[in-house]
């Protein structure tokens, strides 16, 4: 596995509530207690979710295996590019319906980050053009701050 | 009294006209199997407490090695040469559903032409084995995103 750094935006965690409203089963709930998630680093906290472990491998190991392209993709507008930052979306299947009423996760991408933006159910994307100017604003935000 | 796993196994061989010549291939049909199951129908065709490890050759059930050991102390396969596996009973017990056999079915009609490299070349993009560690047990519900890799899987019919 790359030596990817993972971070996330701190609203993805609100975004992860919303998701875990919706899917109760036991992959979809950490296994840390509240005060332990509270004060856990974000890798952690990806890692003690087994759904959002997978996804994370599944970013990872897609690139170490030269196929992220088949498991998710750049999105239509790349104004990060510049600044060494790629967006893209990824779908994940949720129950036997598949990709297409999963899950949408927004992710960016540099030669060592993984940044996670953005997560929701289908249902909670109908927006496109919202949502676009939501996760656009997280990204510039936190690149603000960060860089 | 075998497992619905082992039962799967036999099931899988007969399918390939009684022999299989390759054990990492019947492992892949297996996995194919019981993940495309699952993917559909939320539930894998061999028992549900099966698990699968991901292995440098892709998905391997963990009791693929003992659940063929168990078929041939019982007198169901022949192992000879070695990793080539013949059904020695043209008659064996088998309790898969239509809708199990189906998917069975399905596998080896999409995948019993391909070649090892071919099989474990397919495994590695999929979701499934992308999503975990190495060594790590793959969960099934993964397998979900399976769903849209097989549009012609309803249609089918066996």
């Amino acid at each position: 596995m790359s030596n990817l750094k993972i971070s996330v935006i701190p609203q993805f965690w609100k975004d992860w509530k919303q998701v875990h409203k919706k899917h109760k089963s036991r992959e979809y709930a950490t296994i840390y207690t509240d005060i332990e998630f509270s004060s856990a680093s974000d890798e952690a906290r990806i890692d003690s979710i087994s759904v959002l472990n997978a996804i994370k491998n599944s970013i990872v190991n897609g690139i170490n295996e030269g196929c992220l392209d088949g498991q998710s993709f750049p999105y239509d507008k790349q104004p990060f590019l510049s600044r060494g930052w790629q967006i893209r979306k990824k779908r994940w299947g949720t129950d036997t319906a598949g990709k297409s009423s999963g899950l949408r996760i927004i992710f960016c991408l540099n030669d060592s980050d993984l940044l996670f933006v953005y997560i929701a159910t289908k249902a909670n994307c109908a927006n496109e053009k919202l949502l676009e100017k939501e996760f656009m604003g997280r990204i510039n935000d936190y690149l603000s701050i960060s860089t | 009294m075998l497992t619905k796993s082992q039962q799967l196994l036999l099931y899988l061989i007969e399918l390939k006209g009684g022999n299989v010549d390759d054990k990492t291939k019947l492992a892949k049909y297996q996995y194919f199997t019981d993940f495309i199951h699952f993917a559909f129908n939320n539930i894998p065709v061999s028992e549900s407490t099966i698990l699968y490890t991901k292995q440098k050759q892709g998905p391997l059930s963990r009791s693929f090695s003992d659940d063929l050991e168990k078929l041939k102390s019982t007198g169901y396969l022949e192992e000879s040469p070695k990793y080539n596996f013949k059904l020695t009973k043209r008659v064996f017990p088998n309790k898969l559903t239509s809708k199990e056999k189906k998917t069975a079915q399905f596998v080896i009609s999409k995948y019993g032409n391909l070649n090892y490299q071919e099989l474990v070349s397919i495994c590695h993009s999929q979701e499934p084995y992308l999503s975990a560690d190495q060594k790590a047990i793959i969960e099934f519900f993964t397998a979900y995103n399976l769903v849209d890799e097989y549009p012609d899987y309803e249609q089918f019919k066996n």
